[in-house]
């Protein structure tokens, strides 16, 4: 026999036995291989006789109509087509049935007083599965249009949830009717980012990124359904949220190397996770969650681990950078990045590890592990390379540092810019690394009445020797040098700061404030006092 | 001066015994679900198989049914009135489902004339059928209705069991809790009694809820002797 097969679920006998009439009025088309009273006996007729349509009630008791389609959904078999057939006109359930994919909608009334109206639907929907291989393409665009304005409204939900209280216990209440047991029970709550150094466009490419989000969400999803109830939340900038039921038959570490795997081999991203575990009586879940889902640098110092108890708190929180440390590792990254094998592939691994340690261990502020570097690399560019080319490079150095998400991300970034920067001065100039600890020394100790002779000496350079290797790799005369960074901090001083111009002359290194005012007239063209009278316009002078 | 005040207490008394009639009222309306458009459904399935039998044995409940509803002005009613009802309401969904159900009533005298809120009864018997025996899918099912004096605790007891599928542990504690703290819930057909009844006996009615996962339902109502009232006897 060639006929569709047919399944009826209905729990009241009487109507089930007017549509049973109904179908058999089409016996030509339709065989009716089984009738159940609910759910459950649907989708067990349903996984024995795979067939091609299904008549179906809403409410039963015991498993109800749609979650008996949300199961048959989820079979993996070839999908029915699906009729519903129900008292209520309620937009709620028909709207819940075209998720399902409910391919028509019948109100039983109508039935009744059009009795063939149940066979006619019956028989256009048989011609959909003859021809439902066309149809499924479609299908699958309609079904990612509803997914991603499925995924947009769980985003709101959940930004409202951000902004008010109220807002929140209706987004716990949405959790539980996921079966998620946010309020009693034990789940968990995965923030997970797309780690931007992998990413192949760049991140203000909105679009791009949305589609990127939504194929993440897929991965994301698949991967939780496996072993539970699950919502998954994209937020800004790559960044995801999700929470789900506790299973704690898998390893920890295993699911978290499934996710990076998955993403990895699906996506060709990278990605940033951590884990936490809330267990019952965690006070305040939606207050946990806020500070999870908008924590800043969460992945900082440490990613891809799952956190238990109240761990988590400590990792949201920084504490700023000490500045006698700041400068005493401004210091060492600056030498470090300056040894002459640098150019090469060794990295300063060693004070890479060292600053990473006491950063994490200290847990320093992100911004100001990044303000940190950038700072080295503009003390360096200064004196290597002078040019325009080295304000592009700032520039694009400042953007890709503000896209950072890790520690070892902002070093990386660092070792590579500074690596540019080295080109740009001249594959063939090599830097002396003396000369530039004494351009350095200068930089920091403007007063010292600094002496051809004693730094040349103090490096074991001849006096020639000096000036030159001087002049090569700073790009002018010593001389010229420190009586330029001289009058640049005179400036500096002048203007910010309201010392009489000997106590600058001073703090600058000169001898006498006579010879401070020949000079910086010689240098600027106008006096020192003149100058700061002239105050905010420094560019005229 | 004092008639005054005398007045405007009346008054103040009037009002607020308007506004507790309106809740009662207000509450009572809350209950009319699909249940009619269900049994005119039903109706129709049996008119389609010119099952002239049940049509005349529905309708006749129905009539019933509404009689009760429509003719009853009174908020409150007998015992044995709402049993009556309950009788005709079993009587209907029995005709719908292949499971029957049978009523069971065990009251003390003169109890039968206890004063009930209308409709009082009604969701639970609901509650019973639908979350209870027919997903249960028992052959037998039974709901049990008792109503008895506790003299020692001066208390009267209004009982109704099921056998049914019963609730777990986790879901009556989130029952009892929706009920506590008065949410909207699911739930509403019991929040609605568990009010009702409350503002007929007064504030320490207790409802207790217990059940086991296949062991039934089982609602039970105590109730202080002091605000139970009995109609009396009609003149023969």
């Amino acid at each position: 026999m060639n006929n569709y097969k047919v399944i009826l679920v209905e729990d009241e006998y009487p109507a089930r036995t007017v549509f049973r009439g109904m179908i058999g009025q089409r016996g030509d088309l339709f065989t009716l291989c089984g009738e159940a009273e609910d759910g459950q006996e649907g989708l067990e007729l349903f996984l024995k006789f795979k067939p091609e349509l299904i008549v179906t009630d809403i409410t039963m008791p015991g498993m109800n109509g749609l979650e008996m389609l949300r199961q048959i959904e989820h079979s993996g078999l070839p999908q029915p087509q699906i009729i519903i057939l129900t008292c209520h006109q309620d937009f709620h359930y028909a709207q819940q049935a075209i998720q399902l994919k409910a391919a028509s909608y019948l109100i039983k009334d109508d039935c009744l007083s059009d009795p063939e109206l149940l066979t006619r639907t019956l028989e256009e929907l048989s011609h959909k599965v003859v021809s439902l291989d066309q149809s499924r393409e479609k299908q699958l665009l309609l079904e990612q249009k509803v997914r991603s304005s499925e995924i947009e409204i769980e985003q709101s939900l959940f930004l409202d949830m951000l902004r008010s209280p109220a807002a929140g216990s209706k987004w716990l209440l949405s959790l539980e009717e996921a079966h998620i047991p946010v309020r009693s029970g034990r789940f968990r709550a995965l923030l997970l980012e797309l780690d931007r150094s992998s990413l192949r466009f760049s991140m203000d490419q909105l679009e791009e990124l949305k589609l990127w989000q939504f194929a993440g969400v897929n991965v994301l999803k698949e991967l939780l359904d496996l072993q539970g109830a699950n919502k998954v939340i994209t937020l800004d900038k790559g960044r995801f949220f999700a929470v789900y039921v506790d299973d704690s038959r898998q390893e920890d570490s295993r699911r978290i190397d499934l996710l990076v795997q998955s993403f990895a081999a699906n996506l060709k991203m990278g990605v940033l996770a951590l884990e936490y575990v809330f267990h019952p009586g965690t006070d305040s879940p939606t207050e946990a969650i806020k500070h999870l889902a908008t924590a800043s640098y969460p992945f900082f110092y440490h990613s891809n681990q799952t956190l238990r108890d109240r761990h988590w708190e400590k990792l949201l929180r920084f504490s700023s950078i000490p500045e006698h440390l700041s400068r005493f590792w401004a210091k060492v990254l600056k030498a470090a990045f300056l040894e002459p094998g640098m150019g090469s592939s060794a990295l300063p691994d060693r004070e890479r590890s060292s600053l990473y340690q006491q950063a994490a261990e200290q847990r320093w502020e992100p911004e100001q592990i990044k303000s940190l570097y950038l700072r080295v690399f503009l003390e360096l560019s200064h004196f290597i390379a002078d040019t325009d080319g080295g304000t592009d490079l700032e520039a694009s150095f400042r953007k890709k540092l503000e896209i950072c998400q890790t520690f070892h991300a902002v070093h990386d970034t660092a070792l590579s810019y500074f690596r540019k920067l080295r080109q740009l001065h001249g594959e063939g100039t090599k830097l002396d690394a003396s000369i530039t600890k004494i351009v350095q020394r200068i930089h920091e100790e403007l007063n010292y009445p600094y002496k051809l002779e004693e730094l040349a000496a103090s490096i074991n350079y001849s006096v020639p020797y000096f000036s030159s290797m001087f002049k090569r790799t700073v790009g002018e005369s010593f001389i010229q040098y420190l009586t330029r960074q001289r009058i640049e901090k005179a400036k500096l001083l002048l203007l910010t700061t309201d010392q009489k111009t000997f106590e600058i002359a001073e703090a600058i290194g000169f001898a006498n404030y006579r010879s401070f005012n020949r000079i910086f007239k010689k240098e600027t063209g106008v006096t020192p006092s003149d100058f700061r009278r002239m105050g905010a316009a420094p560019e005229q002078v | 001066m004092a008639v005054r005040i005398q007045d405007l207490l009346a008054d103040l008394h009037e009002s607020e015994d308007l506004k507790r009639r309106l809740e009662i009222r207000a509450l009572q309306s809350q209950i009319n679900p699909h249940f009619m458009y269900n049994t005119l459904n039903t109706i129709r399935m049996f008119a389609m198989m010119k099952d002239y039998d049940q049509i005349n044995s529905l309708m006749g409940r129905l009539v019933s049914l509404l009689r009760y509803s429509m003719e009853n002005y009174e908020q409150t009613v007998t015992l044995q009135q709402e049993l009556d009802y309950l009788e005709d309401y079993v009587g209907l969904l029995n005709m719908r489902y292949k499971y029957q159900i049978a009523l069971q009533v065990e009251t003390e005298e003169p109890l039968q004339r206890l004063q009930i809120p209308k409709l009082s009864l009604q969701p639970l018997i609901e509650n019973a059928v639908f979350h209870g025996i027919l997903p249960a899918k028992t052959p037998d099912g039974l709901i049990t209705i008792r109503v008895y004096t506790d003299p020692e605790q001066n208390k009267m007891m209004m009982e109704i069991r099921d056998n049914g599928i019963g609730m777990e542990q986790a879901e009556l504690e989130k029952l009892r809790i929706h009920l506590l703290r008065e949410e909207i819930s699911e739930n509403i057909g019991m929040q609605n009694v568990w009010m009702r009844m409350r503002l007929m006996f007064g504030k320490t009615t207790q409802l207790m809820l217990s059940s086991e996962p296949g062991g039934g339902m089982n609602i039970r109502f105590i109730i202080e002797m002091d605000s139970v009232r009995v109609k009396e006897e009609p003149y023969e």
